[in-house]
């Protein structure tokens, strides 16, 4: 290599600048966010004296809790996002995608390589797993994969929510399970599946049917950088007619105030 | 004296991040940036007060970059092929003299065809300006293997951008002229 190709291979992007401190700023918070960890298979035991008074203490402390806490607390389970088992690069890739494919200044700014699997649910005979990935915005990005869609949520967004809709069946009938036939007129089409998320104040996903049931889909929460619920349900064969279908999903708060309204038809 | 993640993170990461943007563009540098310094953070701890910490942190970017391979390569002979460079189309008025822009195109297309270790520890060199024993430590290598392979990438390139030895002989006989 000569000393003029050197100079080539020197110069060669040299105008690339380095990032501003606005940037630095955002990769530090990132970087340094406080994470939850989950101590496995590790169990320190302290001596029988204070165990004893560690006990007492903790009765006392679960009394208040008990006392001060809404039931809905208690039950929820929250997955330490840290600690879940992080993406195959083949998956980081779709995550990477999402930031590529969005019009300039509306990247999601998924960060593909912290996407970790949150859950496996299958429905339709099909298994599918939640991918989430945390997202330098605030906000997050999550997939059903392989097969069904995802999308990306900010903090502010207190439900947000993905579907695929079917042509209704007369009831009685068996559900389409092939192509759309051409004949679908345009609102005569129902929803098989709804997916999504709920950030806090939202508590609770009410899908709400056209004959007045309800049902509330199972949330899985995640913790922080996430902090978000996330639920999938697979609309049941008589709820996909004509006469009974999803007309809207709504999320509530812990006191059981109506947070957000989406109908369906949107 | 070992020095704290924040002193650390204040020196390196804007140079670093600097080099993920010329390999791969605006866009995956911030991702592997952050990513670089998310396992750094999280491994902080435990590293060897003793040990540098330049070379550490260019080898989790080295181990990062290798899923960016493919990417990096196929941006290279992007611009070969079309003369317009994918990682720095987005800044402003970038003015590069004409021949300098020829030269610039079979570099990219010398760069595409180098072995991906090659090209790592190629650029580690001339960019992220990392001797030869930085980075035997940072891609755990012995420093003789940094040093043959460093000298076959550059005889390479070399045989590459300037086959009879044109280019020296004309920089040094015509000396490129500065524009009016």
């Amino acid at each position: 290599m000569t000393d003029h190709d050197l100079q080539t291979l020197l110069d060669f992007r040299s105008e690339v600048p380095e990032p501003d401190e606005e940037t630095a700023r955002r990769v530090y918070s990132l970087v340094t966010a406080p994470r939850v960890r989950r101590r496995r298979g590790l169990r320190l035991q302290p001596p029988v004296r204070s165990r004893l008074v560690l006990t007492i203490a903790a009765a006392g402390a679960v009394a208040v809790v008990l006392a001060a806490t809404p039931a809905w607390a208690l039950v929820r389970d929250v997955l330490p996002f840290w600690n879940q088992p992080s993406a195959p690069s083949s998956v980081q890739v779709q995550f990477s995608s999402l930031n590529r494919g969005a019009p300039a200044g509306m990247s999601p700014q998924a960060v593909s390589g912290e996407t970790r699997q949150v859950e496996q649910v299958t429905f339709g005979g099909r298994t599918r797993t939640l991918w989430v990935s945390p997202a330098k915005n605030g906000g997050f990005c999550y997939l059903w994969l392989p097969d069904l869609p995802g999308g990306c949520s900010t903090p502010t967004q207190h439900l947000a929510w993905v579907a695929e809709s079917v042509p209704a069946h007369e009831p009685g009938q068996p559900a389409q399970t092939t192509g759309i036939p051409e004949s679908t007129p345009p609102g005569h089409f129902v929803l098989d599946w709804v997916a999504g998320d709920i950030t806090s104040p939202a508590n609770d996903v009410v899908i709400r049917f056209s004959d007045g049931s309800s049902t509330h889909p199972q949330i899985t929460w995640v913790s922080a950088p996430i902090s978000a619920g996330f639920f999938a349900y697979a609309v049941p064969n008589d709820k996909q007619s004509s006469t009974n279908h999803v007309t809207a999903v709504e999320s509530f708060d812990s006191h059981g105030a109506l947070v957000t309204e989406q109908s369906f038809p949107k | 004296m070992s020095r704290s993640f924040d002193e650390v993170f204040e020196a390196e990461f804007r140079p670093l991040h600097r080099y993920l943007r010329r390999r791969l563009g605006t866009e995956a540098a911030e991702d592997l940036a952050a990513e670089t310094f998310t396992v750094a953070y999280r491994n902080w701890a435990r590293l060897d007060p003793a040990r540098p910490v330049r070379p550490w942190l260019y080898g989790i970017a080295a181990n990062l970059l290798r899923h960016h391979w493919r990417a990096e390569r196929r941006m290279l002979r992007a611009y070969a092929r079309t003369g317009v460079d994918p990682v720095v189309e987005d800044l402003d008025a970038v003015v590069i003299r004409a021949d300098a822009h020829a030269l610039r195109r079979d570099l990219a297309q010398a760069l595409a065809s180098l072995r991906p270790a090659d090209r790592e520890i190629l650029l580690l060199h001339a960019w992220a300006e990392l001797s030869d024993s930085e980075i035997a430590t940072a891609l755990s290598l012995p420093v003789g293997t940094v040093k043959s392979r460093l000298h076959r990438t550059h005889e390479r390139l070399r045989n590459q951008l300037d086959p009879h030895g044109q280019t020296t002989v004309k920089a040094s006989s015509t000396p490129a002229k500065e524009p009016r």
